[in-house]
């Protein structure tokens, strides 16, 4: 089997025992991309002589380091294109960044380079993170490697493919309303969405700047809690990054379910569930039971609102957010425009694609004189009132389990020409967004061959406390075996 | 169709409630004040389509 479909933890000790160095895991990832890639579009560019570069200094270190080198050092991972990263091209699979060269790296990668970590490349993702298929990418698609007729999930689906596919056996998302935990669950991955405030969004191109958060793809619990220990923590050029110093998730993540009680929301299980992912859910459910965990009814009722108030806030922000992309100071622009008022316009509508338009039109009108109280405002409470909701559950639970996507993948093309059946594909994560606490998505077994996703939620703040009930309903319900492609693949 | 969608808030009962102003932490961090090097003149133009003398070159403005 590939060593990129096996855990973090074997790989970081083969690599201190020297049998296997890191330039041999990235030649194996840079073969398995060349072999793949080309079918199921998760990069959106690879960096081969940079990561062959960065190898050999990762091999360079464990020699000298050894033992004492962080465990990601040698490790080949996958950053989400809504990342910043210095001299490679970052495009936020939007035209009206083509060509864009960031000048400084995202805080959460520079972590992970620093830690010892290989970037592989770029992911592609729906065009600024607004997406839930990776459709709105404005390059090219990404395939589940389950059945390359469905969609990944979105926005961060190229991250999840990869991930999933075994091209990387880790990689960077964003979620700003389930863009990391859809796209997990749906590509049969792990997805962790940390507390908001936990990982600096330094470097992040911005979508809905209160909601977005840096997180893992991974293959199992164990690797997301060691990729968010590195990126995670206080970061002086992010204000809204929390000072508090990162509880490290290792020494409680096999803890277990013995004695936990688990709130499942009866809002998120009465109704609106494909029946496969219903049986899949109430099947995993009995098993954590078996596993020594205690379910409890939960209510969560303004969790109804929610999807409205997301969709008013994220794209309120993300019109404010992308005002800045005036095609002045990068990207292609317009040229030959005579008036700079031609610049603006054409290089905004040569450089947006239709849901991003969409989106800017309905948060403007969101915040505009006159109907920012009815919207805005009134989104804003009920967030508050979410946010509430939360808070009332956690009193009675340790952590709250829902299914992370109403359905399986869908086929590509399915939800394309309608915007409001592609927002339900996020009913079941907005909400833990919207109140700001850490969720994960674990594989809980297969619906009709198709993966469903099993969501953990805990208090903010309590991301350990979440990876550890994640990994215990991944002992519970084992480890989600890679898909045929994956496996089939050399090595 | 999508604001007859985002209409559904008007049901909430919101009497009372204070809008969620910021998420997480309450508060603001701050960092020591202190001068540090930023991007330079030709960095910070490099992404752009035209640009002359340090500054960025738009269109006429009418």
């Amino acid at each position: 089997m590939s060593w990129l479909l096996r855990p973090l933890a074997e790989q970081a000790a083969a690599l201190r025992t020297g049998q296997v160095t890191s330039t041999a895991l990235v030649e194996e990832a840079l073969g398995r991309i060349a072999q793949l890639d080309g079918a199921l579009g998760a990069f959106l560019r690879v960096t081969v002589d940079l990561a062959r570069r960065q190898a050999a200094e990762a091999d360079r270190r464990l020699a000298v380091e050894g033992e004492g080198a962080p465990d990601l050092c040698g490790i080949p991972v996958a950053i989400k294109d809504v990342l910043c990263t210095e001299g490679v091209e970052t495009t936020a699979a939007s035209r009206i960044l083509a060509g864009f060269v960031p000048p400084y790296t995202a805080t959460a990668v520079r972590r992970l380079a620093e830690a010892g970590a290989v970037s592989l490349g770029k992911c592609n993702c729906d065009e600024f993170a607004m997406g839930s298929s990776t459709e709105n990418s404005a390059y090219q698609l990404t395939r589940n490697p389950h059945a390359p007729d469905r969609v990944p999930g979105g926005s961060s689906g190229g991250s999840a493919a990869a991930v999933a596919a075994g091209l990387a056996p880790a990689a960077l998302g964003t979620d700003t309303g389930g863009s990391i935990r859809q796209p997990a669950a749906l590509c049969g991955v792990v997805g962790f969405k940390p507390t908001y405030g936990r990982v600096s969004r330094y470097g992040l191109i911005a979508f809905a700047s209160s909601l977005d958060q840096v997180g893992p793809f991974t293959r199992t619990g164990g690797d997301a809690a060691r990729i968010y220990r590195t990126i995670a923590g206080p970061d002086p050029r992010d204000a809204t990054c929390s000072p508090r110093p990162v509880e490290d998730p290792m020494p409680t993540l096999e803890l277990g379910l013995e004695g936990l009680r688990l709130g499942v929301p009866a809002e998120y299980v009465a109704s609106g569930l494909e029946p496969g992912v219903q049986r899949v859910f109430e099947a995993a459910c009995q098993r954590l039971v078996a596993a020594g965990a205690q379910l409890e009814p939960v209510s969560l009722p303004s969790t109804r609102y929610a999807l409205a108030a997301y969709y008013v806030i994220a794209p309120a922000e993300a019109s404010s957010n992308l005002a800045r992309m005036d095609g002045l100071r990068f990207g292609p622009g317009r040229p030959g425009a005579v008036t700079l008022r031609e610049q603006l316009e054409g290089a905004r509508h040569l450089g947006f694609g239709p849901e991003v338009r969409r989106r800017i039109m309905l948060g403007t009108y969101a915040l505009s004189r006159g109907y920012y109280d009815a919207y805005y405002r009134r989104a804003q409470q009920v967030r508050t009132l979410v946010a509430q909701d939360f808070h009332r559950a956690f009193a009675g639970v340790d952590a709250i389990i829902a299914p992370t996507s109403p359905t399986v993948a869908f086929r590509l093309g399915e939800r394309l020409s309608d915007p409001l059946a592609m927002y339900q594909s996020d009913v079941l994560t907005v909400p833990f967004s919207l109140a700001g606490v850490p969720a994960a998505s674990v594989p809980a077994g297969l619906a009709d061959g198709l993966p469903v996703g099993l969501q953990v939620a805990a208090p903010a703040f309590a991301d350990a406390h979440c990876l550890r009930v994640a990994r215990g309903v991944e002992r519970a319900l084992g480890v989600a075996e890679p898909p045929d492609l994956a496996r089939r693949a050399a090595p | 169709m999508i604001l007859h969608a985002v209409d559904e808030l008007q049901g909430a009962d919101t009497n009372g409630i204070d809008p969620t102003l910021q998420v997480g932490d309450p508060g603001t961090p701050t960092r020591p004040d202190a001068v540090e090097p930023c991007l330079s003149v030709d960095r910070a133009l490099a992404g752009a389509p035209s640009h002359e003398a340090g500054f960025l070159r738009v269109a006429a403005i009418q």
